[in-house]
Parts: C-alpha cells; sequence; structure tokens
C-alpha cells in the first residue's frame, strides 16, 4: 500500500495541485505546536518564514518551475547545520549569540530543492553524550514514550520524525548519532559513505569520522532526501567526487538474490543485548531469508576494536576543536560534554596514530567481507531505548564499525519490543553504493511490516 | 604518555594545557580520562605492526 503522506506521494499531489506547500506546512506546524510542548524536538520553530516560503513553493509550482522532489516539502535541520540568518545553537550556552551568515551545503541543497525549513532541531551538546538536563534547552523524548530518551546526538532529528511533525530531518554521526536515534525512535537514519554529503557550515566533532545524513519516516523518504544531499563539494576537503546515481531507480527490486554477512560476533554474546532485539534480529534474517536472500555468517574483528578505535579518534579530534574554548569558558559547558572532551588531553600523538593505523585494518576487514557480500546486517540499538532515569555508563547501541571505516549504513526500524518501543536492524554496504542499502532497507521495512505500523501518538 | 599512577597527574597535564577545572568537575573528567586510557590500551596492544595509519583522505576516494 503506498503511504499517502510520502514525500513521493505529497510531491505528486503537489504536482496535480490537490495539495498545497502552504497546506502542508500549515500542518506541520499545528503538530510541532500540539506535540513539542513534552517532546521538545525543535529548540527553533521558524513558522513566518516557513509559510513565505511555502506560498513562493506554490507559485513557482503553478507556474511550472519544479525544482525536484523536495519542493514544497517540510523538512528541519539539526541545530549544528547552519542556516544564512538563523542562530546554530549546537545546544550550548557556548555558541550564545551566534547567528550563521551562511547556509551549510546540506541547507543550501535543500533552499535550492525548494525544501520548506521548519526550524532547528535538539542535539546533544555540540552533538556528544547526553541526554543532559543543564544545558539551555530541555532534551528531546521519545514519542513512542517520553519516560524514554531517543536517543542522540540528532535526538530532535528522530523524535520530529517520529512523531509525525515532519517526513524528512538532517543528521550528523560521529559514533551513531543518525543510526541510534533512529533506532530508538523508530525512524529511518542513513549514514551515507565518508564523503558523499558535504559537512561545509556543520559544525565539526571529529573530521575524520564526521558524516551529514538523513533521518526519515521512510527507506524512500531517505532516498529521496539524499537525492538532494549528496554530491561533491570542493569546499569541504573530505568530499569525494563520485558520481550521484538515482537513488529511487531499484529501490523496490527487493532482497532475492542479494547476500548478506551477518557478523554474529559483533553481537551475539554483548551482554547488553536483549531479548527482544535478539528476536527481532532473527526474524529479521528470517523473512530476508524466505524473501529470497542469501543470508550468511561472517567473520570480522572484535567489536571492541572498532569502538575503541572509533572512542580514541573521536577524543582527539575533538580535544583539538574544543581545546581553545575550554580554556576559556570550561564551565559553559555541561558536564557530560566537558568532560567528554576535556579527556582528549590523555590522547598523545602515538596513540592518535596507532587509532588511525588499526583503522586501515578494520576497514580492510569490512572490504573483504563486501567482496563476497553484497551488504551485512548486524544489530544497531541491543535493547530499546532506555527510561531516562536509567541511562548507564554504555548505551546499548553498535554503530561505531561504519564510522571507522566510513561505509555507508542505514538503521530500518523491523517492530516493536514488548516494552512498546522500536527494534531495528543495521545494514551496511559497498563504499559509495547507497542504493544496495537502500534496497535493502525497502525490503526490509516492507517484509517486516514496519511501513504499516502507525505513528506512535 | 605514561600509563602508571596517571590519574594523580592529570590535573597537572590539564593545567598545563590551560584548561581550569573546578574542583567538582574534578572526579567527572577524571573517570573519563580512565575509561579512554582503557581503549587506548586495548589499540595498541591490537595492533603493534600495523603499517601505515589511514588518512583523512583514505575512504576510497
Amino acid at each position: 500500500m503506498t503511504d499517502p503522506d510520502s514525500v513521493a506521494a505529497l510531491g505528486a499531489r503537489l504536482r496535480e495541485g490537490t495539495a498545497t506547500s502552504v497546506g502542508l506546512t500549515e500542518r506541520a506546524l499545528a503538530r510541532i505546536a500540539s506535540l513539542d510542548p513534552v517532546l521538545h524536538a525543535f529548540i527553533r520553530v521558524e513558522g513566518k518564514a516557513a509559510m513565505a516560503a511555502a506560498a513562493a513553493a506554490d507559485a513557482e509550482l503553478r507556474t511550472g518551475h519544479d525544482r525536484g522532489p523536495m519542493h514544497g516539502i517540510p523538512y528541519a535541520l539539526k541545530d549544528i547545520f547552519d542556516a544564512a540568518g538563523l542562530p546554530t545553537t549546537c545546544h550550548s550556552r557556548v555558541m550564545d549569540g551566534h547567528v550563521a551568515v551562511k547556509d551549510s551545503a546540506v541547507a543550501s541543497r535543500f533552499r535550492e530543492g525548494g525544501a520548506i525549513l521548519l526550524g532547528k532541531l535538539a542535539t546533544y551538546e555540540f552533538a556528544l553524550g547526553g541526554p543532559s538536563f543543564d544545558i539551555p534547552f530541555p532534551p528531546a523524548r521519545n514519542p513512542w514514550n517520553p519516560a524514554h530518551i531517543p536517543g542522540g546526538s540528532s535526538s530532535g532529528s528522530a523524535v520530529a520524525v517520529a512523531a509525525g511533525m515532519v517526513r524528512v530531518t538532517t543528521g550528523s554521526c560521529t559514533a551513531g548519532s543518525i543510526r541510534g536515534p533512529a533506532a530508538f525512535c523508530g525512524t529511518v537514519g542513513l549514514k551515507p559513505t565518508y564523503g558523499r554529503v558535504s559537512r561545509r557550515g556543520v559544525f565539526p566533532l571529529a573530521w575524520s569520522l564526521d558524516h551529514c545524513g538523513p533521518l526519515a519516516r521512510s527507506v524512500e523518504d531517505a532516498a529521496i532526501a539524499l537525492q538532494v544531499m549528496a554530491g561533491h563539494d570542493p569546499a569541504d576537503p573530505g568530499s569525494a567526487d563520485m558520481p550521484v546515481p538515482d537513488y529511487r531507480e531499484g529501490l523496490d527490486r527487493g532482497v532475492a538474490g542479494l547476500r548478506f554477512g551477518v557478523p554474529r560476533g559483533f553481537f551475539t554474546h554483548d551482554p547488553t543485548l536483549s531479548d527482544d532485539a535478539r528476536d527481532g534480529i532473527e526474524a529479521t534474517l528470517r523473512v530476508l531469508r524466505d524473501a529470497g536472500a542469501d543470508v550468511i555468517d561472517i567473520e570480522l574483528p572484535d567489536y571492541a576494536l572498532y569502538r575503541s578505535c572509533n572512542r580514541v579518534i573521536m577524543a582527539a579530534e575533538m580535544f583539538s576543536v574544543h581545546r581553545p574554548t575550554l580554556q576559556r569558558r570550561f564551565t559553559d559547558y555541561g558536564e557530560i560534554a566537558a568532560q567528554r572532551f576535556t579527556s582528549g588531553v590523555a590522547v598523545d600523538a602515538a596513540d592518535y596514530l596507532a587509532a588511525q593505523r588499526l583503522r586501515r585494518i578494520l576497514g580492510d576487514a569490512v572490504d573483504r567481507a563486501l567482496q563476497s557480500c553484497d551488504v551485512l546486517a548486524t544489530a544497531i540499538s541491543m535493547a530499546t531505548a532506555p527510561r531516562f532515569d536509567a541511562v548507564g555508563a554504555v548505551m546499548p547501541l553498535q554503530p561505531a564499525v561504519f564510522n571507522v571505516t566510513g561505509h555507508p549504513a542505514i538503521s530500518v526500524p523491523t517492530g516493536l519490543g514488548r516494552d512498546g518501543l522500536p527494534l531495528a536492524l543495521q545494514v551496511a554496504g559497498r563504499r559509495f553504493d547507497e542504493a544496495t542499502v537502500l534496497r535493502a532497507g525497502r525490503a526490509i521495512e516492507q517484509l517486516t511490516g514496519w511501513d504499516q505500523v502507525p505513528l506512535p501518538r | 604518555m605514561p600509563d602508571a599512577a596517571l590519574p594523580s597527574l592529570y590535573p597537572a597535564i590539564l593545567a598545563a594545557c590551560g584548561i581550569v577545572v573546578p574542583p567538582d568537575r574534578l572526579d567527572g573528567v577524571i573517570a573519563e580520562i580512565i575509561e579512554l586510557r582503557g581503549h587506548i590500551d586495548r589499540l595498541n596492544a591490537a595492533c603493534p605492526d600495523a603499517g601505515e595509519p589511514a588518512t583523512l583522505f583514505g575512504n576510497g576516494q
């Protein structure tokens, strides 16, 4: 069954004149007004500007000026992405008074594509740690149960999509900040290949690990958003000059004949893996097999090595970003961010290079696995989202592998646990082959029936 | 960086870096550093002969 509220369906209605961007934007703003006092997805709502942009988008479509699949569709930015004329708070007192002069590359691409910016979304402070209660805005809450965290750092991005405020948001991902909240909130979250989406105008956390990508209600929505976001940007030194294919072409080809490699060693014996998460992973692998996929077990290095590599590189790079500000304004940071950033003082040059040397080996191992498999399927959430009052030192997530290696990876919801909170599976693919990752993700949301699950509220 | 007796050294190391950590936050910072050193020890043990490092521009470009 086609979702009548998908980006593609709404776009068709805009073009046939049975819907208007003004109407879609009004509806989105009304839903934000209704739900956000509890969920805190948005730091800032730009209602007046959004309505003006929507009216302009409608006028353009009436005259035949079509900017593409996001034309007239509302979206929102994680508040570490610059949008010209708006504050970029990074959810931190440290950024008080900052107003972006220029659009980030991503905001610019959405603006050129005719999308309607609704506002800026909650994040963990500078996209790290959290949830925190000692920073300027309250943390976002999980729409499936506000007593539970939504994950982070792209917290508001996941919450806004999961609560039906908006179909598409942006996220950034250094150690799982797109796929983690997507998994906890029951949205799709895609971390593209390193270099696929420009990071220009996005506040850095750790340069060699930072990725930008979409969170979306469905895999098709994510494919459309990536189409707008992807492309070479000479102003981002990590940006890749690689062709961008049509991400919707082949999306519905199914998984028959597709080979999934499952690195069970990552998650099977991990003490944070819950029964619900294990059952959800196994049930999803079964439906993939039943649909004709070839699902095989594979061996990769220990997950702990990927996590340590990610952690050490991130610590060194984020300390480099924040050291000058920590020297002057330590107490303006929230407690979690301050202690995480400051810990980078303990990484010396040899440690950092040891991590980068190991990184090559760990990346090569994934490349080798993907010579005999089309995609990898593995855990993302090891349990459903914890309650705010039960957040421990170790978050039950396994996202670090593909930040270290740079391979594209998606989190796709697969069902609900016994506590009524979402479960998910992660699929990763070859470098710059987001198309196959999206194809596998599309099949998973259909085969598991997730595409028929209603919004939580 | 020496691994032994590090916690007692960190206040001085932080001060040398020009970072003044208020006393009520020092324990949290040191706990974070000890956790991080565990990761450093793991990866150093894993790759004594790991070859050349990956680079910022090395991800398939």
